[in-house]
């Protein structure tokens, strides 16, 4: 009766640890797939993000392959939709002025400082979490008050 | 006699079948857990990677395709919500479908809806069990509306629509639903000769229907341009249409709230510039999303935002 008893209890150790191990990987696995997903996420949103009417450039009411620099320092996403990107985990924003150089340290662009400035922060889901992947794409920036396109980055960060 | 601490034979396998039954019941259930956990990740997969493949859909201005997932797909689609096997994704996006969507494949098209800017794009899923019949007098108002491809519609003139050919196929749809273009004159004649079937009437004060009313069985609403039109035709109905229609305005209202900042931040700076008279129809215009109950008033604003817009330009830019 005792051997038979430990024998069950043995199998059960086993089955236990080995239930434990198997849940173990399955989280890890499962927490790869979110974060592959999360990055798949951002990156299409990194595309998306040039084509918004919000910021996107137009004429006569006909969108240009541009971002309108005017309506960067006027539209607060975060102020408009609260958490507005639909992604399934956070990330901060910004438009970066590249070339040609009109400052040497990082201006913030704002009503006050536009157009010599050369950071458009856009969104920031967590303005205290540390920055993680870091995924961009280059733009066209263009400032209607002068007619004058330079070259941009839109950053992507995604958020640890 | 047996010893102490010794169990009869009859015991022994008493004890195993139960102790057995209990692992094997254990396994059995463990089996369901994890098949219905793969099964709520792959859910969960679906309906995340549907939502990010219609982002990455939104920079065409017009365009279709077809999702193809390798798997049996289960959706509904409700309230700006996609689920899938109990999950669900919360999107901003205005979507237009039947509630309930399933196949293998999954038609989707999107058109970006300017009034008088660009303001969003709307997104049409279709699993293609609902048949669409266009009824015209003019077929240029049925070439306007440009209907996706990816629903197969007829199109007919209402001289020539034949119901007696039509209800032969209704069997291989879920349901039939007519799009009048014109006034209806076969309601008896359809109800007559269709199971399953929806009539949507659409009418205009317009020549072109790009602004104008559609109505449903019990309801009548309000489109704003043809990417508008098609979504009240592929909605499920009114209703669905409505939520979409409250989105639509709800991202109107921020689009026009840019650019009457924009006008705003040029007129401060471009002094020598008359941004008076489009700041006022922009903020005029804002305010007046609150109640969309007439197309041919709203019409009319977006005409005077377009003119006051057109009248920019050179040393004082558009502002949109």
């Amino acid at each position: 009766m005792i051997e038979t008893i430990m024998i069950i209890v043995v199998f059960m150790v086993v089955l236990i640890i080995g239930l434990a191990f198997f849940f173990k990987f399955s989280m890890s696995s499962l927490e790869e797939t979110g974060a592959d997903l999360c990055i798949v996420s951002n990156t299409v949103l990194l595309s998306s993000i040039t084509s918004m009417p919000e910021v996107e450039c137009s004429v006569n009411g006909k969108t240009q392959d541009c971002i309108d620099t005017t309506k960067l320092v006027v539209f607060d996403p975060a102020r408009e939709y609260g958490s507005y990107f639909s992604t399934i985990c956070k990330q901060r924003v910004y438009f970066e002025d590249v070339y040609p150089i009109k400052n040497e340290e990082e201006v913030e662009c704002s009503q006050g400082t536009y157009p010599n400035c050369n950071l458009y922060s856009f969104y920031d889901s967590d303005p205290d979490a540390l920055p993680g992947i870091l995924i961009s794409t280059p733009v066209s920036l263009y400032y209607p008050l002068t007619e004058e396109y330079t070259v941009g980055r839109l950053v992507v960060e995604v958020l640890q | 006699m047996m010893k102490k601490g010794q169990m009869s034979s009859m015991f022994k396998y008493i004890f195993g079948f139960i102790v057995g039954s209990m692992f094997l019941l254990f396994f059995i259930g463990f089996a369901y857990y994890y098949m219905g956990f793969a099964g709520d990740v792959g859910s969960a997969e679906l309906v995340t990677v549907l939502d990010d493949d219609l982002t990455a859909f939104s920079v065409s201005q017009s365009a279709e395709k077809t999702l193809d997932y390798n798997m049996d797909f289960d959706l509904t689609i409700s309230e700006a919500r996609i689920m899938s096997g109990g999950q669900t994704k919360t999107t901003d996006k205005a979507l237009y479908s039947e509630m309930f969507l399933e196949g293998e494949v999954l038609d989707v098209a999107t058109k970006q809806l300017s009034i008088p800017f660009a303001i969003m794009n709307l997104f049409y899923l279709d699993d293609n069990s609902i048949l669409y019949v266009f009824v015209y007098d003019d077929e240029d108002v049925y070439d306007d509306i440009s209907v996706p491809g990816m629903l197969d519609p007829i199109a007919v003139a209402e001289d020539e629509l034949n119901l007696d050919d039509l209800s032969l196929v209704q069997n291989q749809y879920s349901k039939i639903r007519f799009v009048f273009l014109t006034s209806n004159s076969h309601e008896s004649e359809i109800s007559s000769k269709f199971a399953n079937y929806d009539i949507l009437e659409v009418s205009s004060s317009l020549e072109d229907y790009s602004y104008g009313t559609v109505s449903y069985e019990d309801e009548d609403v309000v489109y704003l341009n043809y990417p508008l039109l098609i979504g009240a035709i592929m909605a499920e109905n009114a209703e669905a249409y409505s939520y979409n229609f409250d989105i639509v305005l709800s991202k109107l209202s921020v689009v026009s709230g840019v650019y009457y900042e924009k006008s705003k931040l040029l007129s401060a700076r471009l002094p020598e510039c008359e941004y008076s008279g489009i700041k006022t129809a922009l903020n005029n215009f804002k305010a007046s999303l609150s109640s969309v109950e007439s197309a041919s008033v709203f019409y009319s604003k977006v005409e005077n935002l377009d003119e006051l817009n057109k009248n920019l330009g050179g040393e004082c830019p558009e502002v949109y």
